[in-house]
């Protein structure tokens, strides 16, 4: 697990996409998933997350350059395994049948990994996909998926609408994956889940990236201050984002400069935010530099 | 890709191949009812005399088609391919051709088919597949009733005009194939390719109303009409056709390598 | 389970992982020369990200608190002396936000000290 010069799994630069009708999806995103890591693309829905991915995967056309190990993806996509946000899948399928069509469409295909999987998640082998639910039909396409003899495994929001067992297992299954030196990247709007999953995570909002770091960086680096309302920041503070709600003022920053004027501040609290205070005041502050 | 394709395909083989043994039986057994009421259409001349004039000719024209018809070789051209058979061509094209891509976008499934493959790859295993299935359908239609009229005691054979019509016929559902195969690129749903199939279906034989547009309408090709009519293959619309579907196929290929899902 | 990860520890994961195994040296459940858990089994157990598990295992052997078998896998490097000394060093970080807090708010060390005795005989 430990490399002494990470090769990039994923180079994202310059990325832009305008939907026809005039949707400014994503703005100009810049950022790299190393081998070997669990990268979390967090951010709420519309915030362009799925359209990154399409990118990525050549779904859609897009402005910008965007390598896969350091190629184009239809030079790369036997070693990419892709599970998106709609998990539909044959209906008049049966999983039996889904393995078995899928080992005489997909190269490098192991067909006993999909079965081991699929019983694992007591999914019915003979009957119809038509009638499966949200999370049966997950637990299908997850199982299909890591049968791929792949590198990169890309998730579209896994464990959405799972219940707490079945996403255990899911987050279980990316634990293996990395255990096996593979790269996962995964979008998700679960910010607890990340948290102990994620060895970085990049945060989208509104078609931009606002932040893209290691996960146990921003305990080591960051704080929040709640400040009075009726503080004056000086001109000169450097923060991640800075917002006022009903009672405080709220400051996000790793500016060391800025914690030590902050600090000296009457009735100013300082805190250590874990991702879910991070994520939310990040999102709700503007940027003031 | 082929036997997944088969799977979808499954119902509809079924469905066209019981279709198609009816009518042919239908068509069978009735031969013997038509002959009757052909023969008994043909009047003598006496009471021809006191008819008015356009009466006569028009009756002279029933008694020389009941004449052919006596032939049971015009009978099998006439009035299974040039009629029963050749008539359900463009629909056949157009059922078995709408959900080829339109059903994978419609479901969303067509995901799990873009992350594996490349556009041109997926493209050209679907269409091939697709053209594989319609073509041995068709000739294994087409060839099944001459030899069903043959096990059933009627005097036909394969004569060049046969193959001439079969050929013409196979040209023609592979033009339409294509441009319905088109249809079910463009659009993202499964109603939209089959109207705009339908409306292409019913208002081609309109061009035949205005004398210049007239070579466009491709009803009377794939009816073989010059085939019974004269006995002649027609060569130039049919490389004409085949050009036309050549080049739709790779329209087709480009719409689909930049289409986003 | 003899370690679990908070969340809401001003810790990242990995510091949480690498006090719980000096705590559990000092505890007894670790000797020196005992063999923790595999990073695989360690991440499995408190459902971290294995990478987590091995930055924590490369910085307490860094530490020197832990040295790695070949074949074998990680053992303790370290008595309970030497562990409680490394302990109260990383106490210090987790103490120091809060000592700020208590001091900005005005209250001195003897008042402090009140409330940890309190605290002491519970």
């Amino acid at each position: 697990m430990e490399t002494t010069k990470e090769k990039k799994a994923l180079t994202i630069k310059g990325l832009d996409k305008v939907y026809k009708g005039g949707v400014h999806a994503v703005k100009g995103v810049d950022f790299s998933v190393d081998e070997g890591e669990v990268h979390a693309l967090l951010g709420p829905n519309g915030a362009g997350k799925t359209t990154t991915i399409k990118s990525v995967l050549g779904f859609i056309n897009y402005k910008g350059d965007i390598k896969v190990f350091n190629e184009e993806i239809d030079v790369v996509r036997a070693n990419v395994a892709f599970v998106p946000e709609d998990k539909s899948f044959y209906e008049f399928m049966s999983p039996q049948a889904a393995i078995k069509v899928c080992h005489r469409i997909i190269e490098q295909f192991e067909p006993n990994t999909a079965f081991d999987f699929m019983r694992r998640f007591n999914l019915p082998m003979k009957k119809k996909i038509k009638g499966f639910s949200h999370g049966m039909k997950t637990a299908l396409y997850l199982s299909l998926c890591l049968a791929q003899k792949s590198s990169l495994y890309i998730f579209d929001e896994p464990t959405w609408g799972l219940d707490p067992i079945r996403r255990d297992d899911v987050l279980e299954i990316i634990r293996n994956l990395v255990i096996d030196g593979k790269t996962v990247l995964y979008t998700s709007h679960i910010i607890s889940e990340v948290e102990k999953i994620a060895d970085r995570i990049s945060i989208m909002f509104d078609g931009q990236i606002l932040f893209s770091g290691y996960t146990d960086d921003i305990k080591a680096n960051y704080r929040v201050y709640y400040m009075p309302l009726d503080h004056q920041l000086p001109e000169q503070i450097n923060c991640l984002s800075a917002k006022k709600d009903r009672e405080k003022l709220i400051v996000l920053t790793d500016d060391k400069q800025t914690m030590q004027t902050l600090r000296e501040v009457a009735e100013t609290e300082e805190v250590v935010p874990n991702l879910e205070l991070f994520f939310q005041t990040l999102l709700r502050g503007k940027n003031y530099v | 890709m082929f036997n997944k394709t088969m799977m979808e395909m499954k119902f509809r083989i079924i469905i066209f191949a019981l279709f198609f043994v009816l009518m042919l039986v239908v068509l069978i057994v009735t031969r013997p009812v038509i002959d009757e009421v052909m023969s008994q259409m043909s009047i003598d001349n006496e009471q021809l005399k006191d008819l008015p004039d356009f009466f006569k000719d028009m009756l002279a024209e029933t008694a020389q088609i009941s004449k052919m018809l006596e032939d049971d070789q015009f009978f099998l051209l006439s009035q299974w391919y040039s009629k029963n058979f050749g008539q359900f061509l463009p629909l056949f094209a157009l059922i078995m051709s709408f959900t080829i891509f339109a059903r994978e976008a419609d479901k969303g499934t067509i995901y799990f088919l873009l992350a594996k493959k490349n556009r041109p790859a997926l493209f050209w295993s679907k269409t091939i597949t697709g053209y594989f299935v319609v073509i041995v359908m068709m000739l294994i239609f087409s060839l099944t009733a001459p030899i069903a009229m043959m096990l059933s005691g009627y005097t036909v054979a394969f004569t060049p005009q046969l193959f001439a019509i079969i050929v013409q016929q196979l040209i023609g559902v592979t033009f339409f194939y294509s441009l319905f195969l088109l249809f079910s690129i463009l659009f993202n749903d499964q109603i939209k390719p089959v109207l705009a199939g339908i409306i292409v279906i019913v208002g081609l034989p309109f061009l035949s109303l205005f004398e210049s547009l007239k070579w466009l309408n491709p009803y009377p090709y794939i009816l073989g009409t010059q085939v019974i009519n004269r006995g002649t293959f027609d060569g130039l619309y049919t490389l004409g056709l085949i050009v036309i579907t050549v080049a739709i196929t790779w329209i087709g290929l480009e719409v689909f390598k930049k289409k986003e899902f | 389970m003899w370690m679990r990860i908070e969340l809401r520890s001003p810790l990242p994961v990995y510091e949480q992982i690498k006090m719980g195994i000096k705590e559990a040296v000092l505890t007894g459940k670790f000797q020196r020369d005992s063999q923790i858990p595999s990073i695989r089994e360690l991440a499995k157990d408190i459902q971290v990200n294995p990478n987590t598990v091995a930055r924590a295992y490369r910085e307490l052997e860094r530490e020197g608190i832990i040295f790695s078998r070949p074949g074998i896998g990680f053992m303790i490097n370290i008595n309970r002396e030497g562990i409680k000394s490394q302990l109260l060093k990383d106490f210090e970080g987790e103490l120091l936000p809060m000592v700020n807090r208590i001091k900005k708010a005005g209250i001195t060390k003897e008042d402090v000290n009140e409330v940890i005795d309190k605290l002491w005989k519970e």
